[in-house]
């Protein structure tokens, strides 16, 4: 070790390493402080170059989609005009009194957006248990490809895309909605459980076996206890991203919120587009903090 | 140096929420134990088991929420049908396989270059803007509750509207272009971002930040010698996680005029031409794919 230390001391580096070392590459051995200092990192370097690189692309781009040119015309006047519209709400829309009944009101509309979501999500959250556990790599093994590959298809699919199928297979309305988030959810909630099935302690099952359970009561006892909150939780934060998804879906004619946003805006009707619009923030705000809240105190234990 | 936000966090974690001030005693059964002279030795808490009524609740909105959206079994030989059509041109709109491959090279490919841009440009400048603001709403960080409080009451309402809500207001202001669209999705991932990010600085090791502060640094010097080390990596990955939800949601802008391929999508979709959707859909899938597993394998690298 003594003689390492002093064939350092002898061989002073050179300005090559000198710039290789500040440019990252790390040495542990340092013949005295006063070079060990003098060899720091100086990362910004790097960092600056990255940065200049980003940040050349993004004006190469900004510029390539007339960014700028558009962003310095903004059409206040139409702007005003939709404030105004805003500020004066539509209610008899919202609450579906007067000119309006109550199947085309606001409120009626925001309902079947959850009720939309509501259905997806569940019968989403029973059909991926055996996708996930078919995509657990601890259970399956090398199979759990097949079965990972045909979730990463469903994930990639546009939502919207199959909102417009299946409104040709099953009819326009909530129904279409309902068969899209069945079948798009699974996608991301099999990914999740097969991620939360993995993550099993074998501890528990191990003790079971050495009582000698039966399949049943290693699922129940074993697996069960441990995955339950994790499985909710997932059902939970997944069920809060339904509900964006099915307000969109209503932009094709998937039922729900979306078709008189749609209709509103191109129409520039700024009163009824406010109304909906505040039902749609009262819904997902809703929702965002009641999932949260839940998923809380699942994590909680409680 | 004391340390004050440590000592804060521990008082805040003391308090009961208001959720267990008034719903405490639904959860939770206080027995008594006693000794065989009938005296009371010690009373303990039994958690109350509602699993049940979860479950009977769950069962009573699904049933209700039936009679509003009803679900209907998918005629399995049509939706082949319609599957089969995207990659078959017909000979109303492209004709035969040479029109297909040019509208797919020529017009699908450059919309999807488009796009990309888009992402590229809102995810950076939605991450440049989300820096500051989660600093300043990080409780470890920001001492005044004030700023705090504000920053995240606006940043949380900012983060419910919805991606295609803020498009279509954006695109009332500029214009039915792709700006509208890159502003709305700048506003989305420095919400997305802005979540992330506070929650991760929260639980960061204060100790490097305290040992900058008392060697005399200020709380910005102390923040950047200090903690963005530890952030620098998660802030990659998650800008890659946030790439990736961009590219998908930008799809959906589209549909409201935001620019993209997403309008591409909607005019084929529209003309009811299948062929050009699965000629679009085919450029879209490689790059949402390729992204995807490219930001995935980065990610596991970083963390």
């Amino acid at each position: 070790m003594e003689k390492d230390n002093t064939a350092m001391e002898e061989k002073p580096l050179t300005k090559r390493e000198k710039l290789k070392v500040s440019l990252g590459k790390k040495i542990i051995d340092f013949s005295s402080l006063d070079q060990a200092y003098s060899l720091r990192p100086r990362k910004w370097i790097m960092n600056l170059v990255w940065l200049a690189v980003i940040a050349a692309v993004l004006l190469y781009f900004s510029l390539d989609i007339n960014f700028f040119d558009h962003f310095r015309n903004p059409n206040w006047t139409k702007f005003n005009l939709m404030l105004t519209g805003f500020a004066h709400l539509d209610w008899s829309y919202f609450f579906g009194y007067g000119s309006f009944t109550f199947d085309t009101s606001v409120i009626y509309q925001v309902i079947e957006t959850f009720a939309i979501a509501f259905i997806g999500t569940t019968v989403a959250s029973i059909l991926s248990i055996p996708f996930g556990f078919l995509a657990s790599h601890r259970l399956v093994g090398g199979w759990a490809y097949i079965s990972e590959v045909i979730l990463i298809c469903i994930r990639t699919f546009p939502e919207i895309l199959f909102g417009f199928i299946m409104i040709k297979v099953v009819g326009f309305g909530a129904q279409a909605g309902v068969a899209v988030l069945s079948i798009h959810s699974v996608g991301m909630i099999a990914k999740m459980y097969s991620e939360q099935i993995d993550m099993i302690e074998e501890g528990p099952l191990e003790a079971l076996d050495a009582v000698g359970a039966s399949f049943m009561v290693k699922l129940k006892l074993g697996v069960v206890p441990q995955v339950k909150p994790n499985f909710l939780s997932v059902i939970l934060y997944r069920f809060d991203l339904n509900i964006r998804t099915a307000s969109v879906l209503g932009l094709v004619g998937a039922g729900g919120v979306g078709y008189p946003i749609d209709v509103y805006s191109t129409n520039e009707h700024w009163e009824q587009l406010g109304a909906v619009l505040l039902g749609i923030l009262i819904l997902v705000f809703a929702v965002d903090a009641l999932s949260t809240f839940l998923r809380k105190k699942l994590i909680q234990g409680n | 140096m004391t340390n004050p936000s440590n000592g804060q966090t521990a008082n805040k974690k003391e308090k009961s929420s208001w959720f267990d001030k008034h719903f405490h005693k639904y959860l939770f059964k206080k027995i008594d134990i006693t000794d065989e002279n009938g005296l009371v030795i010690d009373t303990i808490e039994k958690p109350i088991k509602w699993g049940w009524l979860w479950a009977v609740a769950i069962i009573v909105i699904f049933c209700l929420c039936l009679m509003i959206a009803p679900f209907k079994a998918v005629q399995w030989d049509q939706l082949g049908s319609i599957f089969s059509q995207l990659f078959v041109p017909s000979k109303w709109s492209l004709k035969d396989y040479d029109g297909w491959w040019n509208y797919l090279w020529t017009k699908a490919c450059p919309a999807i270059w488009d796009t990309v841009e888009m992402v590229y440009i809102a995810t950076f400048l939605g991450v440049l803007i989300s820096i500051p603001v989660y600093i300043l709403a990080a409780r470890n960080i920001d001492r005044n509750p004030w700023i705090r409080n504000i920053v995240k009451v606006v940043l949380n309402i900012v983060r419910t509207i919805p991606t295609y809500v803020l498009a279509i207001i954006a695109a009332i202001f500029f214009g039915y272009n792709e700006t509208a669209g890159v502003f709305a999705m700048i506003l989305f991932t420095q919400g997305v971002m802005f979540k992330m990010m506070f929650e991760y600085v929260e639980t960061c090791d204060m100790n490097p930040f305290e040992l900058a502060i008392s060697s005399g640094a200020n709380r910005l010097q102390a923040y950047s010698i200090g903690m963005s080390p530890q952030v620098y990596p998660m802030l990659l990955s998650n800008t890659l996680y946030t790439f990736e939800i961009n590219i998908r949601a930008s799809v959906i802008l589209g549909f409201v005029g935001a620019g993209g391929i997403g309008q591409m999508l909607s005019d084929a979709i529209e003309s009811t031409s299948y062929d050009k959707v699965g000629a679009i859909l085919v450029p879209l899938f490689t790059v949402v794919l390729v992204l995807q597993l490219v930001s995935s394998s980065l990610r596991r690298k970083i963390s």
